[in-house]
């Protein structure tokens, strides 16, 4: 199975929130009103001045989520899905707290609670299908694909002369349907071709998406790379502290033994040891 | 009378006495104690959603930037001070080591109980055990804690096999003191630094003021240095409590250490300030450096202006106030990394409700409440090993343990 991936291009999109809804009603969701992503709600669409940006779990290559989880709940799937595993979580929330794109939401109101996220319809695009938010997208703002074909479309789109009319596929790369849209002309950056090592959900705009101020200033490399030297060091602070201290234990003692008392006398006012 | 009898009844006296006569700080702890069970009934009867301010935003509060990430701190003192007395066989400490390993088995109890609280499924904890991710620092924190939780209690239970004339137990536990108290400190200094770890990954939702690639070692450091601060506050506080006189001589050490430790992670903070290139930043005025100033001023500044004179060093009041401010300023500082951080970068507000803030005010009563009683009921001064018949018929003759050695004397 190939690494399936999303692209979202925001010239294309038009705020209809076909998305919201095709994914409410396939994950059972109520459909209560959206706007935020909650527990009843996987994806949202936001408008910033005058263009529309999803909201998603960018279902990332290496993932922030599954590097913290003290139980592991998190696995990246072959075909690109971030999974959580109910069985295991205990509720710390410290996925929710370090996911870079802020997406994973708590049930707050259960006695059992949840960690909610979008799927990447896990159910469809393990069997090669397109996901529910790309199938049921009008406009081919939300398009699905083989990672590395997304990538592709991505970057011809990048070079697509401003103003021209061009045709764009729709829903899948490779369901034939198109649809002919003026370009207006793109900012030269794929978001999430390298942020945080790579993400499995693609987004291209005619500005820099990353001063909207939803995407942080995220480097180039996954975030567990922050944390492993210092996680590293750990066996190598067992041997060195385990060795050191009974080293130090028996000098001192032998010291004392051979009636060479430790000069405990720099702590204190001299006379003052017993 | 059976000695089963003889040590219901000693404690019921305690109890009994508590309640004989009741004075305004026992009314205010009969309060907490009531209110404090309420919201933590509460918290599990209708979930985090209605008893806490907690948000997707805000998934972590007060009881973890409190309960857990302070109370950690705070109760490193087990490990610092057994270390000083029992490894670098510091005689000067032994009247306070026991002490301290109290403070530090409560503590960490009680942040366990914190934790048990705040998890979404506590009733799932034990996965941590099962279900291993060595790359989490979390993982890290839970394993070390669970461990060393273990650590504290055995080095704690000497002291209660005494009480209850155990005498192989007690020479059991004696024995294998240096191992126990090495584990300590090496426990201590993984799960004490991993704390730190834990805010590693977060950078982009962190103000610099308190992000650092160096927060593993500032939280070890200040751990330390606060574990000092904190055998000062609670020296004093026991000995009034027990109507005795604080080891001034004892404090007047610490103090010392304290000097060198605040001046050591004072230089330290402000050098990885300037390498991040925000030191000029702490000079603006705006919310970020009042909530710096405010931090650096209780945990650094204040105790360092009052402790460099050798003469106020020997003033248990003066020792006391610094102290004190320290602890203070290292609760800020902990509460920042944890809290306001986020808050300054995201926008989004927390505050912690009622139910939480008298959650974490309950645990707190319930430590020294447990600290008073068992510092009452046990023996906590005398190093002296066994009683001297048991000892003659129990200790090995040649044991080369220090300990024994010690207890012989
Ligand atoms: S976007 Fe967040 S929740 Fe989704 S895979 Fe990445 S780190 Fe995990
Ligand atoms: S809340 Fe659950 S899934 Fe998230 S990090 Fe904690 S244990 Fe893992
Ligand atoms: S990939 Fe599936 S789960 Fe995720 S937003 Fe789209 S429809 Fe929803």
């Amino acid at each position: 199975m190939k690494r399936k991936a999303l692209l979202i291009d925001t010239t294309l999109c038009v705020g209809c929130e076909a998305c919201v809804w095709a994914c409410k009603e396939g994950h059972g969701l109520s459909d209560d009103s959206p706007g935020k992503r909650n527990d009843n709600t996987y994806t949202t669409v936001k408008e910033y001045n005058d263009i529309y940006v999803r909201e998603l779990c960018l279902n990332c290559e290496d993932p922030t989520c599954a590097a913290v989880c003290p139980v592991g709940a998190f696995t990246k799937q072959e075909a690109g899905a971030v999974l959580w595993d109910e069985k295991k979580c205990l509720g710390c929330r410290y996925c929710i707290q370090a996911c870079p794109f802020h997406i994973p939401t708590y049930e707050w109101s259960s006695l059992n609670p949840k960690v909610v996220k979008c799927d990447f319809c896990h159910d469809l695009t393990s069997k090669g299908e397109s996901t529910r938010c790309a199938s049921s997208c009008p406009t081919g703002a939300t398009l699905f694909g083989d990672r590395d074909a997304i990538l592709a479309e991505a970057r011809r789109r990048l070079k697509l002369k401003k103003g021209a009319v061009h045709e764009f596929p729709v829903h899948t790369l490779d369901s034939g349907d198109t649809i002919k849209h003026e370009a207006l002309g793109y900012y030269p950056h794929i978001f999430g071709e390298t942020e945080v090592g790579g993400t499995d959900v693609f987004f291209i705009s005619d500005r820099d998406i990353r001063e909207l101020g939803y995407f942080n200033n995220l480097p180039d490399y996954a975030l567990r790379h922050r944390i492993e030297p210092a996680m590293g060091v750990i066996p190598d602070v067992i041997v060195t502290a385990g060795i050191f201290f009974y080293g130090m234990n028996w000098i001192i003692n032998r010291r004392i033994e051979n009636g060479v008392e430790p000069k405990t006398k720099i702590f204190g006012k001299k006379g003052e040891d017993k | 009378m059976s000695l089963a009898k003889e040590l219901y009844l000693e404690a019921k006296e305690i109890v009994f006495d508590h309640f004989r006569t009741p004075t305004f700080w026992k009314v205010i702890f009969w309060a907490i104690l009531a209110i404090g069970s309420f919201s933590i009934v509460y918290r599990f009867a209708f979930g985090l959603g209605a008893s806490t301010n907690l948000s997707d935003e805000f998934p972590w509060g007060l009881w973890i930037g409190f309960d857990v990430m302070t109370g950690v701190g705070l109760a490193a003192g087990g490990f610092t001070i057994s270390g000083l007395t029992y490894i670098f066989n510091i005689k000067k400490f032994r009247p306070i080591v026991k002490p301290a390993i109290l403070t530090a088995m409560l503590g960490y109890i009680l942040v366990v109980v914190g934790l048990l609280v705040d998890l979404g499924r506590p009733w799932y904890i034990w996965h941590m055990i099962i279900y291993w991710n060595i790359h989490s620092p979390l993982f890290e924190v839970g394993t070390c804690v669970l461990l060393y939780n273990i650590v504290l209690i055995l080095e704690f239970s000497p002291v209660v096999f005494k009480k209850l004339r155990w005498s192989k137990a007690f020479h059991a536990v004696k024995k294998i003191t240096m191992p126990l108290v090495i584990l300590g400190v090496i426990l201590s200094t993984l799960h004490q630094s991993s704390l730190g770890s834990l805010f590693l990954p977060v950078f982009t939702q962190m103000h610099p003021f308190w992000y650092s690639p160096l927060l593993p070692v500032l939280f070890y450091l200040s751990a330390v240095m606060t574990a000092f601060a904190m055998v000062t506050v609670e020296s004093n506080i026991a000995a009034r409590a027990l109507r005795k006189q604080v080891e001034i001589g004892v404090l007047a050490v610490i103090a010392r250490i304290l000097v060198v430790l605040m001046a050591l992670f004072g230089v330290i903070r402000l050098i990885d300030l300037y390498h991040q290139g925000i030191l000029p930043q702490i000079f603006q005025a705006n919310e970020a450096s009042l909530y710096f100033w405010i931090e650096y001023s209780f945990m650094i500044i204040i105790p360092l202006i009052l402790l460099t004179s050798e003469k106020r060093r020997w003033n248990n009041t003066i020792l006391f106030y610094a102290a004190a401010s320290t602890v203070i300023g290292f609760t800020i500082h902990r509460l920042n990394v944890a809290v306001t951080a986020r808050t300054l970068i995201n926008g989004d507000l927390y505050s912690p409700s009622f139910m939480e803030l008298m959650t974490s005010v309950f645990i707190v009563a319930v430590g020294m409440a447990a600290y008073g009683f068992i510092s009452k009921y046990f023996d906590l001064h005398d190093e002296s090993g066994f009683t001297t018949e048991l000892e003659e018929i129990n200790v090995p003759k040649g044991g080369n343990s220090p300990q024994i050695q010690m207890a012989k004397k």
